[in-house]
């Protein structure tokens, strides 16, 4: 009788331990989209702030919740390898402000009613989170969020809503533009864009 | 007794080492702002693939002929379409008029919503078509409300070019449509039968007949109006931006597209 509540501790303790890790990972997940939610709903509706200053605010937020270095470095695909360190300085610090002036906004657009559905594990530290939102008017959109775990935190390195990838998207411009006109016109492009 | 204490330590054992095995594993992914970064450029995962992404998979021929049409296009948008709804249409129209308008155009789609789930094999969304277009065209005055949806049902638009999809139709090359916008021969094909069928739709293959009108009934420009407006809503609200600061307009567009159709279809198909 004894030897089967070993082989039952055996291998009901793992299960369990490994149950507990995964239940805390999607808590901060969990926790993440939502501080994400009403901060974004905090600084929008701020009756007492002008809409340049919240916008302004919104940028700085979403600054520290967008991994911007990492989507600058997915964006350029292979050319990342054919350019040399100086252009890599430049072009992650370009990229980084044409994000935050042209894409970043949209975010406060997937921030309504949110609603975590679904949490993936893709690799080690990667999440795909499934939600459902509002649009503004008020019908339901399926947004999903690739989530990256860093040391520093989680951060936010695609978003993809009703199954558009933004990097995605972002990534066939840059290189169509890269392969058609060259490095420095692209730069150049990108510079009359912040 | 010998043997249950040999039996303890090995259930402690091996309780610890998969308390170390996970906390290991958990350590790797948890935050930890003691701990040095580790984060080197090695741990991107630069080989991630969006689910949807075109990867240029998309037919384009006639590249040159649609970059024609997309300027034409884009020329509409930004000095006619943008001047109309910045500085007329919404200075005399609020959020709520204009997502009236939405709700009236959505409703107008809500039969062949169910017909297409219907031949799509979806019957639980063919069904909340049927019931979303009895309850907003009664009780939400004729669709201008959305009473289906403050109730929870919700249904997205379909079409009949996803319906064909479904059966392994191919998309045929893409297509950009003077006025309309991004499409594909399938897409086109499905656009002039749903129109066809469309009681409120132009009469499209009936050009030249005896009459010689395009329009079916005098309903149609009231119906094409309101889905210009709600057109112009949506793409100046949505994609005006983006059309702006992208570095290839046409590329993105086309990108856009691919990467939506890819999504409606792998949800029919179940993927």
């Amino acid at each position: 009788m004894k030897k089967i509540i070993y082989i039952v501790m055996a291998f009901f303790i793992p299960i369990f331990l490994f149950t507990v890790s995964n239940a805390t990972e999607n808590d901060d997940i969990n926790k993440f989209i939502s501080d994400m939610s009403s901060r974004s709903i905090t600084i929008l509706n701020n009756k007492k702030t002008a809409e340049r200053q919240k916008q302004k605010e919104y940028k700085q937020f979403a600054e520290t919740i967008v991994d911007c270095d990492w989507v600058a470095r997915f964006i350029l695909g292979t050319h990342w390898r054919e350019i040399n360190d100086a252009q890599k300085k430049d072009f992650i610090s370009s990229y980084k402000e044409y994000l935050l002036e042209n894409y970043i906004p949209k975010l406060k657009d997937y921030n309504r009613d949110i609603v975590v559905m679904k949490i993936m594990k893709q690799k080690d530290k990667v999440f795909m989170v499934s939600t459902k939102t509002k649009d503004k008017n008020n019908k339901e959109i399926n947004v999903d969020f690739r989530i990256i775990k860093k040391p520093e935190g989680l951060f936010i390195t695609d978003i993809i809503p009703e199954g558009i990838s933004f990097i995605g998207n972002q990534r066939t411009d840059v290189n169509y533009s890269i392969s058609q006109n060259g490095f420095d016109k692209f730069m150049e492009d990108l510079k009359k864009k912040i | 007794m010998r043997d249950s204490k040999v039996n303890l330590i090995f259930v402690v054992l091996f309780s610890i080492f998969c308390i170390f095995f996970i906390n290991d594993v958990y350590a790797n992914t948890n935050t930890n702002e003691n701990k040095t970064s580790t984060y080197s450029e090695d741990s991107y995962d630069l080989d991630y693939e969006p689910t949807n992404s075109s990867k240029s998979s998309i037919w384009d021929p006639l590249e040159r002929l649609n970059r024609k049409t997309f300027k034409f296009n884009e020329f509409l948008l930004r000095n006619v379409a943008k001047p109309f709804y910045n500085g007329f249409y919404k200075k005399i129209t609020t959020p709520a008029i204009r997502k009236s308008i939405g709700n009236f155009v959505l409703n107008l789609k809500m039969p062949f919503n169910f017909v297409n789930y219907a031949l799509q094999l979806d019957f639980d969304k063919s069904s909340r078509s049927l019931y979303s277009f009895i309850m907003n065209t009664t009780y939400g005055v004729f669709g201008i409300f959305d009473v289906a949806s403050n109730q929870g049902i919700e249904v997205k638009s379909t079409n009949f070019g996803i319906t064909l999809a479904k059966y392994y139709i191919p998309s045929g090359p893409y297509i950009v449509l003077p006025f309309l916008g991004p499409s594909d021969l399938r897409g086109t094909f499905s656009l002039a039968a749903e129109t066809a069928v469309d009681p409120l739709g132009f009469n499209v293959f009936a050009i030249g007949g005896d009459d010689g009108s395009l329009l079916n009934s005098e309903g149609t420009i009231f119906k094409v109006s309101l889905v210009g407006l709600d057109s112009i809503t949506y793409v100046m609200d949505n994609f005006y931006d983006l059309i702006e600061s992208s570095f290839d307009p046409y590329i993105m567009v086309r990108d856009a597209y691919s990467q939506s159709q890819n999504y409606k279809i792998n949800n029919v198909k179940g993927k």
